[in-house]
């Protein structure tokens, strides 16, 4: 379909009527709409969405009337809210789609639910009839499903790949039209087996041959289709398990086992700490122990040697005590009892030998006494104790050196695995597991199916030999025959048709995104764009690591979304044009100016129409746009009844 | 066939010397009837079918 104009009257901040006709495709195939934020571009999509399907993309809450021609109409007044696409179909006729919701003012504040009316007309330029089916026109011509694709919100395009990958598998189905070649397989798979049954009633044996032929060929073809499939899946985990080893051996020595020696090395150092530890405590505990003993020591020596000094000189024991003596002197007596005058030999013998006997013999008892006690004190002195200190202190030393070493051997480690994160690590093993995983659970998948091969292939053959002969004898071949005959090729015919279809489909829309995204973007990081069977999107780096099409930042996600979606638009079965909603948005300089540079060639034939802001539709990217521009429009917003209301000019 | 029909599908049919041009010209009209099918009306595509087979078995 040609979008040649649309007309509004009353919608929104609209108030119409308001027309504005769009650039046909050709070399000038690109309109601009330009305006400021809330002049109405978004409105204009959410016009023509709600034209199309009854819904605004973007829904409000709010009436969809203008709220100026609301002010000024008066109650029981009608308020038609109105809009006409005109479009060209692509056998020539003019086709105009036009929605009316007509509201009554019931109050001041509010309408009443809206008399609508939705009417397709078909012109051929001879006749001009309205359409029956109008939903069933829109859902072949412009399928509500597949709007993304045709009206884009640039700020919304980073959200793109999030949409469940099937859903993107199925919009990819419809637009290049495959399902329509799925359905024609469906209905004559459906129309043959109906033949068979009827054939069944009349010959059930031939019949029956021809069932079993069937059910066969199709589990073949199953299997042959998955046969190729696990091996591409072998191949691509293969491919990754390759990337991932590659990005290990980057590392140098297997790092999963030096973060392993790093760990059990800790563990060792740990326990050295751990005995030092203890071993210092048990040596203080030992030095507590004998705090006593060990700084008593040399007192006890020298109590000893004094004490002996003593012996020797007689003092210990004691033959006589000073004071006994100094009291004998004292009292004039003898030991004896006998007097002792003063001056008489015995006395003067007495008082030599009181002089020449020590006080300390007054206390010799105790003194003896003590040296028994220092004698038996220095007995429990521990026999051992300078070897005991000893092989403490070497067993601490040899300690510290064993922490010493092991914390050179946990450097030595840490130095080989700079700039390597453990968790990096993991992942990378735990996902080269997972893909080893995938490949054996392929391969067991595989031998499965070969079996199976092995087995249905030769009953295929003999099964197709007696269906010859069972023609052969039935003779002349039937109508029905014939029928199921040519359904069969049809069938074959359509199905090998759709596998080619969907190859070369994938492999045009991967080429075409990749070539797209690599002239919009300025990064030369990524080398491929893949899209697998499913169309999952991955980047491909030039290392040969993948990213997913979330992971980057929102302006690549943006232009990886608009070089996919143009890409696949211009591989639809479908004419649409392409409307973008302020594309630019969160885009670079560099990108805007590729996009502005690219966007033409890759839009070529296709119908453009770019809602932009005067800051986007500026410097490099309107300079290369300009050539291609057919039609450009401004949007403006007035004051009326104090409602904004947009004009086009 | 009909412009509607996406040319590539048109392309690779033409392009296919292995099926002969009854059958080609039987998907070619399958498709139309596809693009233009009513969901709703089923049985009419059903007959559409049946139609478009005896027309090509007979010629």
């Amino acid at each position: 379909m040609i979008f040649k104009s649309i007309h509004l009257e009353n919608f929104r901040n609209y108030k119409g009527p308001e027309e504005l006709s769009f650039a046909d495709t050709g070399d000038k195939n690109i309109t601009i709409i330009q305006g400021n934020n809330d002049t109405g571009k978004t409105t204009m999509m959410n016009a023509i969405t709600w034209c199309l399907y009854n819904k605004e993309k973007n829904s409000r809450d709010s009436p969809i009337y203008n709220r100026s021609v609301f002010n000024d109409t008066e109650i029981n007044e009608e308020i038609p809210v109105k809009v006409k696409i005109k479009m060209e179909d692509s056998q020539g006729r003019d086709v105009e789609i036009s929605r009316v919701n007509k509201y009554f003012k019931i109050s001041k504040d509010e309408c009443s639910l809206p008399d609508k009316d939705f009417r397709i007309i078909l012109d051929d330029g001879e006749n001009c009839s309205p359409v029956t089916y109008t939903e069933n026109f829109i859902n072949t011509h412009l399928p509500k499903s597949l709007e993304d694709y045709f009206l884009f919100d640039g700020e919304l395009l980073t959200q793109f790949f999030e949409k469940d990958n099937g859903n993107i598998k199925k919009d990819v189905f419809r637009l290049s039209q495959l399902n329509l070649l799925d359905n024609v397989i469906k209905h004559i798979y459906q129309r043959k087996k109906e033949y068979i049954n009827e054939k069944e009633k009349t010959d059930p044996k031939y019949a029956n041959l021809l069932d079993e032929i069937d059910e066969l060929e199709k589990s073949i073809n199953k299997d042959k289709k998955d046969l190729v499939n696990e091996k591409e899946s072998i191949k691509k985990n293969k491919d990754y398990i390759k990337v991932l080893k590659e990005q290990l051996n980057s590392y140098g020595d297997d790092p999963l086992k030096l973060f392993e020696e790093k760990d059990r090395l800790k563990k060792e150092l740990k326990n050295l700490e751990n005995k030092e530890k203890s071993s210092i405590l048990t040596h203080k505990q030992f030095l507590i122990n004998n705090f006593i003993l060990i700084y008593g020591y040399s007192a006890l020596i020298d109590i000893e040697k004094r004490g002996n000094d003593l012996r020797e000189k007689g003092f210990i024991p004691s033959n006589y005590k000073k004071a006994f003596l100094e009291y004998l002197l004292d009292q004039n007596k003898c030991i004896c009892g006998t007097e002792l005058p003063i001056g008489s030999k015995e006395y003067n013998e007495i008082e030599k030998l009181c002089e020449r006997t020590s006080e300390i013999t007054d206390i010799s008892d105790k003194i003896n006494e003590l040296l028994g006690r220092a004698k038996s004190f220095r007995s429990h002195y521990p026999q051992k104790f300078v070897e005991i200190d000893d092989k403490k202190e070497n067993e601490q030393i040899n300690l510290e050196d064993n922490i010493e070493n092991k914390k050179r051997e946990i450097d030595e480690v840490q130095l080989k695995l700079e700039g390597i994160e453990q968790n990096d690590v993991q992942k990378i093993n735990s996902s080269i597991t997972h893909y080893e995983d995938l490949i054996n659970q392929s391969n067991r998948t595989i031998g499965n199916i070969e079996t199976n091969l092995e087995r249905d292939e030769p009953n295929l053959k003999q099964l197709v030999k007696d269906k010859k002969i069972a023609e052969s004898q039935m003779g002349i071949m039937e109508t029905i025959d014939k029928k199921i005959k040519f359904c069969e090729k049809v069938y074959k015919s359509s199905q090998s048709l759709y596998d080619e279809l969907v190859q070369s489909i994938h492999e045009n829309l991967q080429s075409l995104t990749t070539e797209e995204f690599n002239n919009y973007h300025w990064k030369d990081s990524y080398k491929k764009i893949d899209i697998d069977q499913d169309f999952n999107v991955t980047f491909i780096k030039k290392d040969g690591t993948r990213i997913p099409a979330t992971d980057p930042s929102a302006g690549t996600q943006l232009t990886l979304a608009l070089s996919f979606i143009t890409a696949l638009n211009s591989l639809a079965g479908f004419e649409l044009p392409i409307f973008i909603d302020t594309p630019l948005g969160r885009l670079d300089n560099d990108i805007r100016e590729n996009l502005g540079k690219f966007l033409p060639q890759y839009t070529q034939d296709k119908q453009v129409i770019l809602l932009v802001t005067g800051n986007e539709y500026s410097s490099e990217f309107k300079n290369y746009i300009s050539p291609y521009v057919g039609e450009s429009y401004k949007l403006e917003v007035n004051s009326e009844s104090g409602k904004d209301i947009t004009k086009v000019i | 066939m009909s412009k509607e029909i996406n040319k590539d599908i048109r392309n690779k049919l033409d392009e296919k010397d292995n099926i002969d041009d009854k059958v080609k010209g039987f998907i070619e009209e399958a498709l139309e009837l596809e693009f233009e099918a009513i969901e709703d009306h089923k049985t009419r595509l059903k007959n559409d079918y049946i139609k478009l087979i005896e027309k090509y078995v007979e010629d």
